[in-house]
């Protein structure tokens, strides 16, 4: 696999989804759902930076790869761009996304690089924990008969987008490591999903290519929220905090 | 002034700097992994509890101003590494410290209750109020407390307390 680009990619997606999730701290429904969800986002938002450290880039190119970088050199997985905000969706993409990020974080721990092993590793540990509590969700989603029909709907819409998250951006190589990494992910959702009547076929045999942001109506959008903290000359926002 | 002969001030003046949150001393708390003198510069090495520790910019700011001060002139290097911390890196003195101001002793086995050392207590979760944080209560004595915790353990109860949570997460929470 060409690592920067994993890293660049990764990245990408930890970042948007942690941002996604952000958004359950002040849209409170229970505390403890608002403490978890805000965890794990602050959790993700950290690993993209993290990555973008691997892949090299410090305080000034990470902020320009957030806050400049046209659409068009964007690859986000579907999954993350999509933005169904209500609880199913968030419960199963929250799952899918620490799932297929454990799997990239292991293939990275052994590693030849000592830095990329120690961070992928304390990623790997930090994950875990998202993981065990997006499936208890899963299982209480998928499991409860009031909750089962309006889960697998969701899960019907979702999984579709999901199936790029071991993609290659055009141009890149889609390689055997992907393709391990994809076969791997389903073995290990195939029971958890089936259990919730959820169709782990929907995920697609083989990974999906990505598309460019510039393809993806709602990352403009999304993007669009997150620049428009970024008013005025010189940096407005920063002008505030300083 | 060199590195080498500013190195025993600037240790111990970061030795000193103290957690943004809690009153234990970023050595204590095992943050501080190491100063070094590296050629004409200072080197220090600093391990965050969690990789999204909200705190780091303050810290390496406090670092940074207490070496500074010790050593004015002297070209310093912070940096960040991406290791997992866990709670027995805690110190003997900072988990004193800890439980005299309401955390579950880092690094012991199982949580027991520092208010009244109590091993009857119950987890409310693995996520609490900042992400190195787990919140529990102490049925002995009422009382609520947090706990610190490393990557993706969260600190383990006795046993009988630990499968009685495992019913509770396996029930539906
Ligand atoms: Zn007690």
């Amino acid at each position: 696999m060409n690592e920067p680009e994993i890293f660049l990619r990764y990245a990408e997606d930890q970042f948007l989804h942690g941002h996604l999730l952000s958004s359950w701290i002040v849209d409170y429904v229970d505390l403890e759902v608002s403490l978890a969800v805000g965890s794990i986002a602050q959790e993700e938002l950290a690993h993209a930076a993290t990555l973008l450290g691997l892949a090299g880039q410090d305080r000034t190119d990470r902020d320009r790869f957030v806050y400049e970088r046209p659409l068009s050199e964007w690859w986000p997985s579907r999954l993350v761009v999509a933005d169904d905000r209500d609880w199913p969706s968030t419960v199963l993409r929250g799952l899918l996304v620490a799932s297929a990020g454990m799997l990239l974080s292991r293939g990275l721990t052994e590693h030849s690089d000592e830095q990329v092993r120690q961070a992928t590793s304390t990623m790997l540990a930090e994950q875990e924990l998202h993981r065990t509590h997006w499936t208890s969700w899963v299982r209480l989603l998928g499991g409860d008969a009031r909750t089962r029909d309006d889960f697998g709907k969701r899960g019907a819409d979702l999984l579709p987008l999901a199936g790029d998250l071991f993609g290659a951006a055009p141009g890149m190589p889609a390689g055997p490591v992907r393709r391990r990494l994809h076969e791997s992910w389903l073995a290990e959702l195939g029971p958890l999903l089936a259990a919730a009547d959820l169709d782990v076929a929907l995920l697609g045999a083989a990974p999906r290519p990505r598309v460019a942001g510039s393809e993806q109506a709602q990352l403009g959008r999304t993007l669009g929220t997150v620049r428009s903290l970024r008013v005025g000359p010189d940096d407005g926002v920063r002008a505030v905090y300083r | 002034m060199s590195a080498t002969t500013e190195l025993a001030a600037v240790r111990a003046a970061i030795g000193e700097v103290e957690d943004p949150e809690v009153p234990v001393t970023l050595v204590d708390l095992g943050v501080v992994r190491s100063v070094e003198a590296d050629g004409e510069q200072i080197s220090v090495v600093l391990r965050p509890t969690r990789l999204g520790c909200p705190a780091r910019d303050e810290m390496a700011r406090r670092v940074r101003e207490a070496a500074a001060s010790a050593a004015p002139g002297v070209p310093l290097d912070v940096r960040w590494e991406a290791s997992s911390w866990h709670t027995g890196d805690v110190t003997p003195r900072g988990s004193k410290v800890l439980v005299q101001i309401g955390y579950a002793a880092p690094g012991a086995g199982s949580v027991s209750c520092p208010f009244c050392d109590s091993a009857d207590v119950r987890s409310a979760g693995p996520f609490g109020g900042s992400v190195c944080k787990v919140p529990f209560s102490c049925r002995t004595c009422g009382s609520t407390f947090d706990a610190l915790k490393s990557g993706g353990t969260v600190p383990g109860l006795a046993p009988r307390n630990r499968a009685e949570a495992e019913d509770r997460v396996e029930g539906g929470q």
